[in-house]
């Protein structure tokens, strides 16, 4: 028995070590201290200063949104709502709190709003009636191409999760943080973030038994 | 036989937040305890599945930065304006809201005299009100005088159809101000 379990967790530490080259992103202690470079120069107003914080932390933020949201244009817009709200709120930045965590916890926050937004949400103004929305439904190129990422299955079962869980869960695992810095990030208790992460992985692992 | 308390320690367990102790000892249990292990199992895979999706970082299509550049430009030109279409549509809704209740005060003094509310009656309830608060009596006096109130308001249709229509424009301004508010026309972006 204890081999197998061994070898359970030899398995898991060893897909671990494999993402973290793409979750951390490879923050180096000069990167962040050119960091707090460009958000102290944006912080009095330098617009190019923080253009190029969008342009450092783009792919993180875009990745976050598109793994809460689960889809590439409410993504790029939402990605681009949390660098506007980011702006509009350069003021209230703390230099002790690293960048990016600054920035993941607005875009976590927007994300986490909007799906409670969509999920309350009654018929829109903006949208199309049934019939013209079944007669313009043309496959665009851009969707075909994302099809196989639509109906990846970690997608659908992130969307059965609850809007605090899959944060705490994307959080997790695509950018490997620890529960400290999830509940810095989600503005809540470690413990809080324990209890979602659990409950996240037991409703996973319902939904891919019920698959 | 399962215990909480272990099934929690196993997702711990995956995000390395057990001491070699704790471990140890949830080992131990989940070599005893076949639906413990079960559970083990099936997170096991979840957290597999996970982070082998967690390999892929999903990126931007290009000129993301310039689209942001674009996207804050309009903002930026179209914000003094939204803030006065916002404080118009503030103004146009508390106009409308407090004249329909200045109209129906007016109502109810040109009635005084009628059977539904007497002047007296709403100056008494107020004097109870300030005489003595925490009473019983105030209570069921205040009661009396909203129920009174409402029955009269009720009776005044022009009354209902002023709060009705200033809600029905403060909603209309507000909806209208956030189809405003969205993001930027697509003809902005295709220029990009």
């Amino acid at each position: 028995m204890n081999n197998t379990l061994t070898f359970g967790q030899q398995s898991f530490m060893n897909s671990s070590v494999a993402t973290k080259q793409t979750a951390e992103q490879h923050v180096t202690p000069e990167m962040q201290a050119q960091e707090q470079v460009w958000a102290m120069a944006a912080q009095k107003g330098d617009s190019a200063a923080f253009m190029n914080i969008v342009d450092a932390y783009q792919r993180p933020v875009y990745n976050l949104c598109y793994r809460m949201l689960g889809d590439t244009t409410e993504a790029e817009d939402a990605a681009q709502e949390t660098f506007l709200r980011a702006y509009t709120k350069l003021k209230t930045y703390n230099a002790d709190r690293k960048l990016s965590s600054w920035l993941l916890s607005i875009a976590s926050h927007y994300c986490i709003d909007r799906l409670r937004k969509k999920r309350y949400q009654m018929v829109s103004w903006d949208e199309l009636p049934p019939w013209q929305a079944v007669a313009d439904k043309k496959p665009q190129p851009e969707e075909a191409a994302l099809t196989h990422e639509r109906h990846d299955t970690v997608h659908q079962l992130l969307d059965t999760l609850p809007e605090d869980y899959r944060a705490a869960t994307v959080l997790r695992y695509w950018y490997e943080m620890s529960y400290d810095e999830i509940a810095e990030t989600l503005e809540t208790s470690v413990s809080a973030i324990k209890s979602r992460l659990f409950r996240a992985r037991q409703m996973l692992a319902e939904a891919v038994e019920t698959q | 036989m399962m215990n909480d308390k272990y099934t929690e320690k196993i997702s711990e367990w995956f995000d390395n937040e057990l001491n070699p102790d704790e471990v140890a000892e949830l080992q131990a249990h989940l070599a005893g305890c076949s639906t413990c292990r079960q559970t083990y199992e099936s997170m096991q895979h979840v957290h597999t599945l996970l982070l082998g999706a967690a390999a892929h970082v999903a990126a931007p299509d290009q000129g993301f930065v310039q689209r942001f550049e674009s996207r804050l430009t309009w903002r930026q030109a179209h914000k003094p304006w939204h803030i006065w279409v916002a404080l118009g549509a503030l103004l146009v809704g508390t106009l409308l809201f407090w004249s329909a209740w200045a109209i129906s005060g007016g109502l109810l003094l040109v009635n005084a005299g009628g059977s539904a509310l007497d002047a007296n009656v709403l100056y008494q309830g107020v004097m109870i009100i300030f005489e003595s608060a925490a009473s019983l009596r105030t209570f069921v006096n205040i009661c009396l005088l909203l129920w009174k109130t409402g029955l009269f308001l009720i009776s005044q249709p022009l009354i209902w159809l002023l709060i009705i229509t200033s809600v029905c424009a403060t909603w209309l301004w507000l909806r209208i101000l956030q189809l405003l508010s969205r993001r930027p026309a697509k003809s902005i972006e295709l220029t990009l």
